[in-house]
């Protein structure tokens, strides 16, 4: 393998908007873990269902890919609310106990299920593919890097950003950090722990679809991609740390630059279980994640 | 202000409150004084909405709250302050007073009512902008105070304040309970240390097995003979 300047320049900038999109992945997962306790088989049906949304309002409505990316995050909101009140909400009574585990797992993966079931009989098993709002490629020198990576990511990280002020900056922010460390105490200043849980719902779902929704015109889009989701969202989580959305938007990156560097140097085929040991090692090291302060 | 009447509350099929009955006044402070394992602790999640009530009746400012929800009654005016466990651990000091007066009525004025916490305990400010788990044991617990004080309650109550506390802390944490109370604050504190709480409060209730057994003002039932005979040591 000769070493070369350009290829290292591709590596990072895949690496880096890759790590966005993980961010953004597991940014949703990690907060409806930290704050509802609940860990949500269906995120990556969420994922799945914001690309398709995209890919349906881009190649069947003739829709601006922008302004589809902005209608998505909107519905999947509102579909993440629904989700919570009509699935979650009638479980809280088994809080703290362990038919919670078991219903939610259960209830989350139905709603994975469906989803996919759902998008298998409407739009069929192939792949789907959407043209980028910029065909162009950036080009300096040798190093080439698509525009519509450079959009997307730039629109990750938008979001991220808007996350961490809204967590950091706003009173319901505060109060659902309040809730990830200590629900009893949150409702003993007066926060309403079901105005939370939904809310909370509402931008995961948003952030999981949106993610698929970016992705949509650079990858292709199939029924079951929201697994693949699903699964780096869990793992960024993990090595980030639950309990922690610093950590979390850490370990994206981390893991985006990981796994680029192994899709070169090692192979592609490889990067999945380069991810599993790198988790495996990090947790052995630091069972709690790098930044992690609740127990998993 | 504060009424419960005859209330049962269980732990599944154990009955740990029974028929319980006592009044809080607005600007006293009324204290629940018993031994151990006496449900006093019950008695106050049950009024902040933690633990239902099977039978019987709390009531606040004339209105019925006892199937509300925790949240509600931090809305209506009852703040309840532990042993500072439940403070925000990763949070700074200052975002935890903030989120004390996260109540729509208090939260315009948490500025102020910052600065009058602050006062009323100096080390706060000192350590504001430190996460609240490097707090010592005692500051933890006046952080716990100073965030229920922020909702700017109508009634605060206090689960056994002096529990783990050495006797110079035990004396300064009632002295503080005293001072609160002469800001105009009504006050319901639940305690196993009957001597410092009868000498201070208005209105006294001891209880036993979670059952009433005497009640009065504070100062009389200091006197009282039975409550020497049991609780004092004389």
């Amino acid at each position: 393998m000769i070493f070369n300047m350009t290829l290292l320049c591709e590596m990072v900038s895949i690496g880096i908007f890759t790590g966005a999109m993980y961010a953004l992945m597991a940014l949703g997962f990690s907060l409806i873990w930290g704050i509802l306790n609940l860990f949500n088989f269906g995120h990556g049906g969420l994922y799945m269902f914001g690309a398709y949304l995209t890919w349906v309002l881009v190649s069947q409505l003739g829709m601006n890919l922008i302004l589809s990316i902005f209608l998505t995050f909107i519905v999947m909101f509102l579909m993440g609310m629904f989700i919570e009140v009509l699935l979650i909400r009638p479980l809280g009574k088994y809080r703290g106990r362990d038919e919670w585990m078991m219903g939610t797992v259960v209830v989350t993966l139905m709603v994975a299920i469906f989803f996919e079931a759902g998008a298998l009989s409407i739009f069929g098993g192939n792949f789907k593919t959407l043209p980028s709002l910029i065909d162009k490629v950036l080009q300096i020198g040798s190093f080439r890097l698509s525009y519509q990576m450079i959009i997307s990511f730039a629109l990750a990280v938008f979001l991220i950003w808007v996350m961490w002020r809204f967590l950091k900056s706003t009173k319901s922010g505060l109060a659902m950090q309040a809730m990830s460390q200590e629900n009893e105490g949150a409702q003993m200043v007066g926060i309403n722990p079901s105005f939370i849980y939904i809310l909370t719902f509402g931008i995961s779902a948003a952030f999981a679809g949106t993610a698929g929704s970016l992705l949509a015109p650079i990858y292709n889009i199939y029924p079951g991609v929201g697994w693949q989701a699903f699964g780096k969202a869990f793992v960024v989580v993990m090595i980030g740390g639950l309990g922690s959305i610093s950590g979390t938007i850490y370990a994206g990156f981390l893991l985006g630059i990981i796994e680029s560097f192994s899709n070169i140097f090692i192979s592609v085929k490889w990067t999945p279980v380069i991810s599993f040991v790198f988790m495996i090692f990090v947790l052995l090291v630091r069972p709690k994640g790098l930044f992690g302060i609740k127990e998993g | 202000m504060l009424e419960v009447e005859q209330v049962d509350v269980y732990y599944g099929n154990l009955n740990i409150l029974k028929k319980l009955s006592f009044k809080a006044q607005p600007g006293e402070i009324t204290a629940i004084v018993g031994s151990n394992g006496a449900g006093k602790s019950t008695i106050l999640k049950a009024i902040a909405g933690f633990v239902p009530v099977r039978l019987g009746k709390i009531s606040f400012k004339g209105q019925l709250i006892t199937a509300k929800q925790p949240y509600q009654i931090v809305d209506l005016g009852i703040s309840l302050v532990d042993e500072g466990i439940k403070i925000f651990p990763y949070m700074t000091v200052i975002e935890n007073l903030m989120l004390g007066a996260y109540k729509k009525s208090a939260w315009a004025n948490r500025t102020d009512s910052m600065k009058k916490v602050f006062h009323l305990f100096p080390k706060l400010s000192e350590r504001s902008n430190q996460q609240a788990l490097t707090l010592s044991g005692g500051e933890r617990r006046m952080l716990g105070i100073a965030r229920g004080l922020m909702s700017q309650p109508d009634l605060l109550m206090f689960d056994e304040p002096s529990s783990g506390l050495a006797p110079i802390m035990v004396t300064a944490m009632f002295e503080a309970i005293k001072n609160i109370n002469a800001e105009g604050n009504s006050i319901l504190i639940v305690e196993q240390n009957v001597w410092e709480s009868l000498s201070l409060a208005h209105a006294g209730y001891v209880i036993e097995n979670g059952k009433n057994v005497i009640q009065g003002k504070g100062e009389d039932l200091l006197g009282n003979d039975e409550v020497k005979a049991a609780y004092l040591k004389v």
